[in-house]
């Protein structure tokens, strides 16, 4: 069983499962490119605190099969379920729950991105425009009246 | 600090994938950024999930604004697919504006359409009163004024019963709407629903200029013309429209022998009675088939005195130059009145008592009955009792009693059946 070892933006050097890693299909494409290496991989944009978070997740879900080559389809879409484990792994601030996101893109981990962006989309389900701009601490950059006309352009999709 | 912000625009995309309209809807109302980013991902949204109401809600919206580029796309894009176009301006006339229909049609929506009741945009407009949709649709050629929904109703009748005025008129005035042979499935025309709605008053005038209108129609039923029906109603405006108009027949009787008179004297409607009695064609005592007579019905209930004096007065004066045989005027039936409720109509009692009061008149009277003015004057007397009477004084004096009896049987169980 072999290990790599990956380099986190923060200089901590962090010893995991080739296998594991290879969750990651840009790690896993750099493997296959270089073959072996013994030296420690470094990932520029994640830090140590999440990237034993994302390998966490890896080393959870390394028996998982591989994602479906067509896994755009709507079934995929709109459904809220994340597995009881996923859930509680993203109990995390919003911070660290973006941190993942960005991570899990950048690293190419495709399943894990999904159940990302799913947490994402529960915080904003059922939510008005004022609730969503509280959840993400965005701001309203409209002037009054442009939020009323926009708010009557989008009255079709109101939920009644 | 990431935020969500901070994410790119691919990965806020991939967020709002996972939500539906609405939510994608408000997300995209927080921010001048989110707004422009999620523009597309919105309608991407809705062909995605082919949603009836959102995508119906989306056309009627943007088909109420003045540029149609937008309504065009949308049907480019094929949002006709899923929004049911068959009964979309249906819709528009219940709920949009007129300019929602003209985009529409403009679109080539098919204007005639029926929905699962068999209506017709312009059955709609008629039921509910949107005379700038009718007039819309009214002035097509490919809508048929004259459609009939399930309920067997046109778009006039509709309008009548449900007293618009204005819908009547638009209808009327096209010259398309047929009057004449237009009636719904009991045989009631335009008129007969109008007069059934009291405040409709207006309508009736203006159905009334019209002259190919059949004002004396009874229905299907051969019950009520409009004036019976009025009468029975208690509309006095809508009796003395009619009764101006000389091709009203203001006595008429239905298959039942009841008249007009007779039903507003039942209703207690007292200008009524004083209307139609106020026209010498009007027998003041007609009868039914079951024996009632108009001052019967009004003496029966409580508080009819003004309409009881005024039959008193009319057959007093109308029909019988004969005081002497005069009905002496006992409202309430005499001997028989141990039961001190009023009796309600039909009451086969009533019905029976008349039958003993009045049935020996013709027949002790040494004069020839008082004649009568009007055809419909004709005595009726029950279809019992009236052949044992004729043939001559002898047997009416001694059939009489079983023809009481007879008719009083045929009577209650006609009651009970009914």
């Amino acid at each position: 069983m072999s290990e790599i070892k990956l380099l986190s933006s923060d200089q901590a050097t962090i010893t995991v499962e080739k296998s594991v890693a290879e969750r990651s299909i840009l790690i896993k494409n750099m493997l296959e490119d270089v073959g072996e290496v013994t030296e420690a991989i470094p990932i520029p944009n994640v830090n140590e605190n999440v990237l034993k978070k994302v390998i966490e997740w890896c080393e959870h879900h390394k028996g998982d099969p591989p994602a479906q080559a067509d896994d755009d389809s709507d079934s995929r879409k709109k459904s809220s379920d994340i597995d009881e484990w996923d859930q509680k792994f993203m109990q995390v601030d919003q911070e660290m729950l973006f941190e993942i996101i960005l991570a899990a893109n950048y690293l190419d981990i495709k399943p894990l991105l999904d159940v990302g962006c799913k947490t994402v989309a529960n915080m904003i389900k059922g939510k008005s425009p004022e609730e969503i701009r509280k959840t993400f601490n965005i701001q309203n950059d409209f002037t009054p009246e442009e939020e009323e006309q926009i708010r009557r352009e989008n009255e079709w999709a109101e939920d009644r | 600090m990431p935020s969500f912000l901070s994410l790119p625009n691919e990965l806020i995309l991939e967020i709002s994938d996972n939500l539906l309209p609405h939510d994608i809807a408000a997300l995209h109302q927080t921010s001048r950024r989110l707004n422009s980013l999620l523009e597309n991902a919105l309608l991407t949204e809705l062909f995605r999930s082919r949603s009836f109401t959102h995508g119906r809600r989306l056309l009627y919206q943007l088909s109420a604004q003045p540029d149609l580029k937008s309504v065009e796309h949308l049907i480019k894009r094929g949002i006709l697919d899923f929004t049911d176009p068959e009964t979309l301006l249906h819709g528009a006339v219940r709920f949009g504006s007129v300019h929602v229909l003209k985009t529409l049609l403009h679109f080539g929506l098919e204007a005639d359409t029926k929905d699962a009741k068999g209506r017709t945009p312009l059955s709609l407009a008629a039921k509910h009163g949107r005379a700038n949709f009718a007039n819309v649709l009214v002035a097509r050629e490919d809508v048929d004024v004259n459609s009939r929904d399930a309920k067997f109703m046109t778009p006039l009748l509709i309008a009548a019963r449900r007293g618009w005025k204005v819908i009547v008129e638009i209808l009327v005035q096209s010259g398309k709407a047929d009057l004449q042979n237009i009636s719904d499935r009991m045989g009631r025309n335009c008129l007969h629903l109008a007069a059934l709605r009291g405040r409709v008053t207006m309508i009736v005038i203006s159905l009334l200029e019209k002259k190919d209108l059949d004002m004396s129609v009874t229905d299907s039923n051969g019950c009520c013309t409009p004036l019976s029906w009025a009468a029975e109603k208690g509309h006095e405006g809508i009796v003395k429209l009619l009764l101006d108009q000389k091709e009203v027949n203001p006595d008429s009787e239905d298959n039942r022998y009841i008249t007009p008179v007779l039903l507003a004297a039942s209703g207690g409607y007292e200008g009524i009675v004083k209307l139609l009695l106020d026209r010498k064609e009007v027998n003041p005592d007609s009868k039914d088939d079951s024996g009632s007579t108009p001052l019967l019905l009004a003496a029966s209930l409580e508080g009819h005195k003004g309409i009881v004096k005024l039959l008193q007065d009319h057959i007093n004066t109308k029909l019988d130059p004969y005081p002497l045989f005069s009905r002496t005027p006992s409202p309430l039936p005499g001997p028989t009145t141990d039961n001190t409720e009023a009796p309600a109509f039909p009451h086969p009692q009533l019905g029976a008592i008349d039958v003993k009061t009045t049935a020996p008149a013709p027949a002790l009277t040494p004069l020839p009955p008082p004649p009568l003015d009007s055809p419909s004057n004709k005595i009726k007397l029950l279809p019992i009792s009236s052949p044992l009477a004729c043939p001559s004084l002898a047997a009416a004096v001694t059939i009489i009693p079983v023809a009481i009896l007879v008719a009083y049987c045929l009577n209650y169980s006609k009651y009970l059946s009914s």
